[in-house]
């Protein structure tokens, strides 16, 4: 126990370590949530104003043009569109340029439709990934269901979601940074104390153990920080049910558990090498996981979707979308199996270069 | 004959084409200060990071308390304590905890572990500074920390490697004092050190390593013995003539004379009336000399004499 508490103080005052991992997410929640707060539900989803250019080309796509004026029904709930009908694209040229309009639609005979715009932000992208769907559907063959369409694309709120479940999600990895940092205080060739340790009359799973107690408990901390933050101060809804999720995030502290026990062992480099390490693995993770824009998310699901089967923050970022929408069902357990998959496989392949590993210089 | 606290036999350690340790053998018995002296590179922390199951070699055998040691072997590390040369405390614990974490290594009774904590410290001259975080500690202060972090336990065998480097001499002469104070209350010390002083000072025993072998080994006196030169004898003085220089040479038992800016040393073979004969001769030229001094041959001296470089090169 008095390890455990000196262990906890160290880790406690390393200022740099509790920043990255402890205050660092809790200001990134911050700025989406001054970003998104106008989002909150469906019904807020104002269509995009677009154009489309009619004339003869038209007829060649059939399908294409009922899709469009399928979303364009201003009735409909799955209106994604205002569209406006005009017979020459110079007429709307002006209008995108004062931004009136987001994009244009044009139809030729040697070519899909293309789709003109000018600025990139969240219109534009949604936008973008419609257009995209829709001419994969018809290439496909595919029947398109509007209400399918203005449910993946459209921000809605569990769409926004999806950047806090994926900030949850790098929260939880970077916490491999602590047990990183733990652990190399502990190995003789990393830390002048690892020495001492080393030659001290304690056994090294005595150590690892409590390198790993102290770690995860510095991670759950600030994950509840975050969470607490999120939730309370921020007002951030998540919905579900709160001890599956608080359960599921300390499952995927596991992952971020053992990922810093392998980076820690696996990894001869320095410790802000390692961090760098952590951090890039990190946050390109949650960038494909959609925490710099959901699209991204979809973009990487559709077209190459193994990167984020293997991808940690997107496992747990898919966990928490599907425990918060649909409950603990196949695709919520699927990402706590791959979760603890992965951790498995982390901590065996460290816990086996650990025990044989012996050293040739310090 | 005195127990054996460690062997060594025949160990061997390379890095690549580096030999660092070349077929090293030696003893040190119970109780004794063994001191490990020579250059830096010169293979002493290989020796002790190999005695310690730190580091692999690629031949030899170690024995510690009489059983082979290896990294498993918490029977023995329980009776060792070490202190590197690098300083290994924690900068986010005070000094007290500091030194009450390594020795909860060993010592599990919460209790005992605060007492042997308190005897550290005081060992060491650190009772004043419980409460710092070492970096609020002056370097020879920080090295007193590191002492007591390793000693913390009472082990019955303590590695001091390079304890003193770069440390002012009021913490010098602490650490002397408190090694010298191990050494009473009955622990086998093993002394790495390129400072000569240090060694005669508190060894017993000797061991000159150079490019990982044992040049020469024994006490303080039969390795001076080892050297041609049993006597110096140093002349300070402004303005020396050449011819006396000459005389001097002709003097019985005088191996070389050595001169410098403002002084010149005799170097004798033999210790017999060296400096009554020199002083007579320097009255008989009416010489004037601020000061005149005889000095018995350093351990410095016996390793230029085996090796042809300084110890400190």
């Amino acid at each position: 126990m008095r390890r455990l508490w000196y262990n906890l103080k160290i880790t406690f005052k390393n200022k740099e370590l509790i920043f990255w991992t402890f205050a660092f997410p809790i200001i990134l929640g911050t700025f989406f949530y001054m970003a998104f707060s106008g989002i909150k539900t469906a019904q807020d989803f104002e269509p995009i104003k677009i154009a489309v250019v009619e004339n003869e080309k038209n007829q060649l796509y059939p399908v294409y043009h009922q899709i469009i004026d399928g979303l364009s029904e201003p009735e409909s709930e799955n209106r994604v569109f205002e569209t406006k009908y005009v017979k020459n694209q110079d007429e709307v040229t002006a209008e995108l340029d004062e931004k009136k309009i987001e994009g244009i639609i044009t139809f030729s005979d040697n070519d899909f439709p293309k789709l003109t715009i000018k600025e990139s932000g969240m219109n534009q992208t949604i936008l973008q990934n419609v257009f995209t769907e829709i001419e994969q559907s018809i290439m496909l063959g595919k029947q398109l269901e509007y209400s399918e369409i203005k449910n993946t694309y459209a921000p809605r709120y569990e769409y926004i979601m999806i950047e806090y479940f994926s900030l949850m999600a790098m929260a939880c990895l970077y916490g491999a940074m602590i047990s990183t940092k733990a652990l190399d205080k502990n190995l003789a060739n990393m830390a002048a104390s690892g020495k001492r340790i080393a030659v001290a009359a304690i056994s090294k799973a005595k150590i690892i153990v409590t390198v790993l107690v102290t770690s995860y408990i510095t991670q759950l901390i600030g994950l509840a920080l975050l969470f607490a933050y999120l939730t309370v101060i921020l007002g951030i809804d998540f919905g579900g049910d709160l001890p599956v999720i608080i359960g599921f995030t300390c499952v995927a502290a596991l992952l971020s558990l053992s990922l810093g026990i392998f980076i820690s062992v696996i990894f001869k480099v320095s410790e802000n090498t390692k961090d760098g390490i952590t951090s890039g693995f990190t946050m390109f993770g949650a960038f494909f996981a959609g925490m710099m824009g959901p699209e991204m998310k979809y973009v990487i699901d559709l077209n190459l979707p193994i990167i984020n089967k293997l991808n940690p923050t997107a496992i747990i970022t898919d966990g928490y979308y599907a425990l918060v929408n649909y409950g603990m069902n196949e695709r919520f357990w699927t990402s706590v199996i791959s979760i603890l998959i992965y951790a498995a496989v982390l901590s065996s392949v460290s816990i086996m270069v650990l025990r044989r590993q012996k050293y040739d210089n310090l | 004959m005195a127990e054996k606290v460690i062997e060594v036999k025949n160990l061997t350690k390379k890095y690549k084409e580096l030999t660092a340790i070349d077929n090293l053998s030696f003893d040190v018995k119970k109780g004794e200060i063994l001191g490990l002296l020579g250059p830096n590179g010169s293979g002493k922390s290989t020796t002790i990071n190999s005695i310690l199951s730190l580091l692999n070699f690629n031949s030899g055998e170690i024995k510690i308390f009489g059983k082979k040691m290896t990294p498993d072997a918490l029977d023995i590390k329980r009776n060792i304590g070490v202190v590197f040369q690098d300083v290994a405390v924690f900068e986010e614990l005070t000094v007290w905890e500091n030194v009450n974490y390594f020795c909860s290594l060993y010592i599990s009774d919460k209790e005992t572990c605060a007492k042997y904590t308190e005897d550290a410290l005081k060992l060491v001259g650190l009772e004043d500074f419980k409460k710092f975080i070492p970096k609020k500690l002056s370097g020879g202060l920080l090295r007193r920390l590191n002492i007591a972090c390793g000693i913390a336990h009472k082990p019955k065998l303590i590695f001091l490697d390079e304890p003193t480097v770069a440390v002012d001499p009021q913490s010098r002469n602490n650490i002397l004092d408190g090694i010298k104070k191990l050494r009473k209350d009955g622990a086998t010390i093993v002394y790495t050190t390129h400072y000569m002083e240090e060694v005669e000072i508190l060894c017993d025993r000797i061991i000159i390593l150079d490019h990982g072998k044992i040049i020469a080994s024994g006490t303080n006196d039969s390795l001076k013995d080892l050297a041609k030169i049993k006597e110096k004898i140093t002349i300070e003085s402004k303005d020396f003539p050449t011819k006396t220089k000459a005389e001097i040479m002709k003097l019985k038992d005088v191996l070389d004379v050595k001169c410098e800016d403002n002084s010149i040393t005799v170097l004798y073979r033999d210790t017999k009336k060296n400096l009554a004969e020199l002083v007579n001769l320097l009255e008989k030229n009416r010489i004037n000399y601020s000061k005149i001094y005889s000095e018995r041959p350093t351990l410095n001296d016996v390793f230029l004499e085996l090796t042809g470089k300084d110890l400190r090169d």
